[in-house]
């Protein structure tokens, strides 16, 4: 006697190739009326006029260089010490100690704007896409460490906590685009981050009592933080610190 | 299925194409465009359940490639149409989080296009946004298994050189998806699986 399998794969092969489909066990109609719905699904086009509208938009639409990796624009080679040089000036006109004092500031702190032009920088004067990843994968992970340690000391101002995780998401996904155009290493190091992130974050979860804003966007960073480890990241999210929003997600394999 | 390449397009089409495409020839990615959009539109369709959002979202998929042709390695029509719909796929995702932020931006109210009765247009709206929900819950295997097999029209083999699997797991796959869609989609039917 031949499996069901077998017997539903018959009658979805000749679906598939158009022939009628007749004379079905009746256990497995049911099946084969999806089956058939689905098939009419894949007959349904789009309209004529927005197919045409895409082909025109296809023709005009600027395109980077061919073969360009990044979604981030990034500064010529010989721009790139002038960048250094400029940011050293901004921090000497800010003066050492607040410079010094940036890379821990918090969202209500005069001094978070620079920290997040110092990271702008940092990731302007990267080298690769996986050296930008890492940078950025690490600016969130700071941050989700700084959110565990307020918590933990009950010692939050009134917005620290969404500018905070809106800044983690952000820099999450910057991470996995810059992974995703550099290569598996980048992506399995930035995940590794995010795994930490994770971690922190549902601490974060577990210690807080968070309603309004603040619970809703620590769902929604949490749940970035894990789709991006599962390799679904996407560019839903903020401006990140080099201030461009997000681009493509993943193109770079070839399963659906 | 309308969109069935093969025959029309030998691999030697696609090997020509895809080298113009990548220096950026406009009129080679046309070409690409024109024999591959209804197949990537058909999965948009599937997994988003509005022919207006499925639009929108064609859009972005091709944009996407155009941007990224550059440094797509493939030479086959199959590896080049794998790569859309994993951009498809992304897309898609990207789709379902923004909703799940911002819920007003559902376009469901938008008319399906290519339906001239209004009823008609309803009913078809309908059973999209079942059939796409419905495939929200399979596994991401079977979703793919049955999008491959039904809505891209790809046959068994062809599905198991796609997805990497043996043809026997397929089988087994494809039979557990439509049992869990037909239970899904069809009151008071069991799942076979």
């Amino acid at each position: 006697m031949r499996k069901a399998e077998d017997v539903l794969e018959t009658y979805l092969a000749q679906m598939v190739s158009g022939e009628p489909v007749a004379g079905t066990d009746s256990d497995l109609q049911p099946m084969l009326r999806v089956a058939m719905q689905l098939r009419q699904v894949g007959r349904i086009a789009p309209s004529p006029a927005r197919v045409e509208r895409i082909r025109v938009a296809l023709r005009r639409v600027p395109t980077r260089e061919a073969g360009a990796r990044s979604t981030t624009p990034r500064l010529g080679f010989w721009r790139r010490p002038v960048a250094g040089l400029a940011f050293a000036m901004i921090l000497m006109a800010l003066g050492t100690t607040s410079a010094l004092a940036a890379p821990s500031a918090l969202p209500d702190s005069p001094l978070y704007p620079v920290r997040n032009v110092r990271e702008a920088v940092q990731v302007q004067l990267a080298g690769t896409a996986a050296q930008r990843a890492i940078l950025y994968a690490n600016f969130a992970a700071e941050r989700a460490t700084q959110l565990r340690r307020l918590i933990g000391r009950k010692d939050v101002t009134p917005g620290v906590v969404v500018t905070l995780l809106r800044d983690i998401t952000s820099r999450v996904h910057q991470a996995n685009q810059e992974a995703t155009a550099d290569g598996p290493a980048a992506r399995s190091a930035v995940s590794q981050v995010e795994g930490q992130i994770g971690d922190q974050l549902t601490q974060v979860q577990q210690e807080g009592e968070f309603s309004g804003n603040d619970g809703a966007q620590l769902s929604n960073t949490l749940r970035d933080v894990q789709s991006g480890q599962s390799g679904q990241s996407g560019p839903s999210g903020p401006s990140g610190p080099s201030g461009q929003s997000g681009g493509s997600s993943n193109t770079d394999t070839n399963q659906p | 299925m309308p969109n069935a390449l093969p025959d029309e397009n030998p691999a030697s089409w696609y090997v020509e194409w895809l080298d113009r495409a990548r220096q950026q020839d406009r009129h080679a990615f046309a070409q690409l465009y024109d024999a591959t959009y209804r197949r990537v539109f058909g999965y948009l369709l599937a997994r988003v359940g509005e022919q207006a959002a499925a639009e929108d979202l064609l859009q972005d998929v091709y944009l996407a490639a155009l941007q990224a042709i550059g440094r797509f390695r493939g030479r086959t029509e199959g590896e080049f149409i794998g790569w859309l719909l994993k951009i498809a796929h992304a897309k898609v995702m990207d789709r379902f989080r923004t909703q799940y932020r911002h819920p007003e931006l559902k376009t469901s109210d938008v008319a399906t296009t290519g339906v001239a009765d209004p009823l008609d247009a309803i009913d078809q709206r309908m059973r999209l946004d079942e059939i796409s929900d419905a495939l929200s819950q399979l596994t991401e295997d079977q979703r793919n298994v049955v999008l491959n097999r039904l809505v891209l029209g790809l046959d068994l083999e062809e599905t198991s050189k796609v997805m990497g699997k043996n043809v026997g797991s397929i089988k087994a796959l494809q039979h557990r998806a439509l049992a869990h869609l037909a239970k899904i989609l069809t009151p008071g039917v069991d799942d076979h699986a």
